[in-house]
């Protein structure tokens, strides 16, 4: 990953739980997409969690769509946990990420789904 | 706080009073507050007055009674906001804050835009005094309550009888005297680097308008100034008309972007297409502040002025064609000269110099003399203060004197074309927008607008002709201005939609120019940054980008 964004993921079951943290913009997206729809093989369902992100531009907003749409292909589901900066997590009340991808507050709701 | 009080309530509520002898609006002592809600719930027009310097609020009805004075009134001194009956009405008004209780001032002659005309028009100003205890002077008395009623009828049902022979030609003259005094610029370009300072004198205080005038406006948000002086043959109403067609038109020109010898050409051409015989000369320059060089020409006007920082001064010569309506087809030719930092460049008209010589001496070394070291405003000063007393003037005259430095932005980065760049312009650019002091939310905002902007030059600059993309941001007042500049064109990809959304993103939080030309893209973003917050509420994004900046704020 580079240097100002960091990806781990965690295996709970069929789940896998992918952490983002820092800045995601259009240096690190393709990198970023392809850790998450690795972490999509093989699971039913991928936490895309964006707790510790600081910032996020159009270029997250991609990631979220990008990731989604590839993931639906294989029948994977995507859910999101909210940023805690309030800016960032504004940003996708804008663009209506919110309502295209479920997202929620904590992680636990988010790997337990509906 | 009056935001139910009519246009000028909402107005007079967005302000920033904190920078102004009134300070801030919640700090206002209940009495001004008082006042100033009962004016603006008045349908009479109503001015209040405040403090020692009679700072200035008007309400709703001064717009359809007084026309241009609305748009001066707001927070600006007496003396500034209405300079053409400040003699007539200043001794009441200071009578009134002395103590000596409520007064008037009678038939004061105005000269309004009623549907389009100017029409001279009277009216009546009634002084009543503001008790404030807590405004510190002796009196008790914090401002001056000022309700104006039209007396137009009653005045020239009495004028018949008043006017003797000289008497039309006088009004006239008067006429054409705040005609001129209205159409000259009352406030200068106020910019970091720049100081500024002009007057105008007329040949008396009451009589005789003449045709002189003076120009200075910006262009290029500060990066350019344009600065004229020119004196038109004549005196009287039709000088004056003359005087503003002139000077309207050059302001039309340079803000085309048309330069001095071009625009001189123009207007003499103009000049002689109309037919209307105006005889004027001009000295018309084009300061480039970043090159900080002076293009110039002149229609047979007197050189200016430039005096070095080490005092070395030397005229602004060459350049010089005939006079605005002397010879049809004459092609001005213009001149370019270096401009040291902290140079003053000083305009005038004969007038000004014909009164400062003896005799036999050189009228421009003694202006030389004079403007030695001299700052701008103290200068002008010294020269109005130094014309012959009314009465013993033989023409009008009309000085501008500017003290220029080098064009800097505030915030000022080249980067590589590289996406991994973005977070440093980050990191910089919040850096600095928090030493401005500016609200966190807003500066987030503006931090993604710009990295989105920035983002497609990255990706979309096609055939740069420099590997890199600048930033520059700087704050005005309460705007904030950012330029983000590439020497490439933009494409973008049609199969790739979603590459649009950054754009539509940064508009929904800043206003967004964007100018494709020969050297590359610029964009320019900008944003009000006023303290107050808007509950906006949030705005979802829709296909179409939708309209105007939003914030990005919730009250979730």
């Amino acid at each position: 990953m580079n240097t100002h964004a960091s990806f781990e993921l965690e295996r709970r079951g069929d789940v896998a739980h992918a952490r983002v943290a820092g800045q995601v913009d259009m240096s690190n997206h393709d990198e970023l997409l392809a850790n998450v729809l690795a972490a999509g093989a093989a699971s039913r369902r991928v936490v895309l969690d964006l707790s510790e992100v600081a910032y996020l531009d159009s270029a997250g907003v991609r990631l979220v769509f990008d990731a989604s749409r590839e993931l639906a292909r294989h029948g994977v589901d995507l859910a999101l946990v909210r940023p805690r900066e309030p800016y960032v997590a504004r940003l996708l009340v804008l663009t209506a990420v919110d309502q295209a991808v479920p997202t929620y507050d904590a992680a636990a709701d988010a790997i337990a789904g509906d | 706080m009056f935001a139910r009080a009519g246009e000028m309530g909402a107005r007079i509520g967005a302000h920033d009073w904190s920078d102004t002898p009134l300070g801030d609006v919640e700090a206002w002592p209940p009495s001004l507050r008082h006042a100033l809600s009962l004016s603006l719930q008045s349908r009479d027009a109503i001015v209040v007055w405040w403090g020692p310097e009679l700072v200035m609020l008007c309400n709703d009805a001064c717009r359809d009674a007084l026309g241009g004075l609305y748009g001066r009134a707001l927070g600006c001194d007496g003396e500034r906001g209405w300079p053409e009956i400040w003699s007539n009405v200043a001794p009441q008004l200071r009578s009134v804050l002395a103590g000596a209780g409520a007064t008037s001032s009678d038939d004061i002659a105005l000269i309004v835009d009623r549907d389009g005309r100017l029409e001279e028009r009277y009216f009546t100003f009634s002084h009543s005094p503001i008790d404030c205890a807590a405004s510190g002077s002796s009196s008790g008395v914090g401002g001056v309550f000022t309700s104006i009623t039209e007396t137009t009828h009653r005045v020239r049902a009495e004028q018949p009888e008043r006017r003797a022979g000289a008497e039309p030609r006088r009004r006239a003259d008067a006429l054409a005297t705040r005609l001129q005094r209205g159409l000259l610029p009352d406030v200068l370009p106020d910019s970091d680097g720049v100081t500024a300072a002009a007057a105008y004198i007329p040949r008396t205080d009451e009589d005789a308008a003449g045709g002189d005038w003076y120009e200075l406006m910006e262009l290029d948000e500060g990066r350019t100034l344009v600065a004229a002086v020119g004196d038109i043959l004549g005196h009287g109403v039709a000088a004056a008309t003359a005087m503003s067609e002139l000077r309207h038109s050059l302001r039309l020109l340079a803000a085309e972007g048309t330069q001095p010898a071009e625009a001189l050409g123009r207007l003499n051409e103009f000049v002689h297409t109309v037919g209307s015989g105006h005889f004027a000369t001009c000295w018309y320059g084009w300061i480039n502040r970043e090159a900080m060089t002076i293009t110039y020409a002149s229609a047979g006007h007197l050189p200016p002025l430039l005096i070095g920082p080490n005092a070395a001064a030397s005229v602004i010569g060459g350049g010089v064609g005939a006079p605005v309506g002397a010879l049809r087809g004459t092609i001005y030719r213009e001149e370019r000269l270096a401009l040291p930092p902290g140079a003053m460049v000083l305009l005038y008209t004969n007038g000004l110099v014909e009164h400062h010589v003896a005799p036999d001496a050189d009228p421009i070394e003694c202006l030389v003399r004079q403007a030695h070291g001299a700052e701008p405003r103290r200068l002008v000063a010294d020269l109005v203060a130094q014309m012959p007393a009314n009465g013993s003037r033989r023409d009008d005259a009309a000085v501008l004197a500017l003290r220029v430095e080098r064009f800097t932005p505030h915030f000022h980065r080249e980067l590589p074309l590289l996406l991994t760049a973005l977070r440093d312009l980050r990191n910089d650019l919040r850096g600095w927008l928090a030493e401005q002091s500016i609200d966190p939310q807003v500066a987030a905002e503006v931090v993604l607008g710009v990295c989105e902007i920035v983002t497609n030059a990255v990706e979309h600059a096609i055939e740069p002709r420099r590997p890199s993309v600048t930033v520059e941001a700087r704050v005005r007042g309460d705007v904030l201005t950012i330029e983000v500049r590439d020497s490439g064109r933009w494409r973008i990809r049609r199969h790739q939609p979603e590459r649009g959304r950054g754009i539509a993103i940064a508009r929904k939080l800043l206003d967004i120019d964007i100018e494709r030309g020969s050297a590359g893209t610029t964009v320019r973003l900008r944003r009000v940054i006023e303290s107050t917050t808007l509950d906006a509420g949030i705005e979802r994004s829709d296909e179409s980008g939708g309209t105007g900046p939003t914030r990005l704020t919730t009250t979730a």
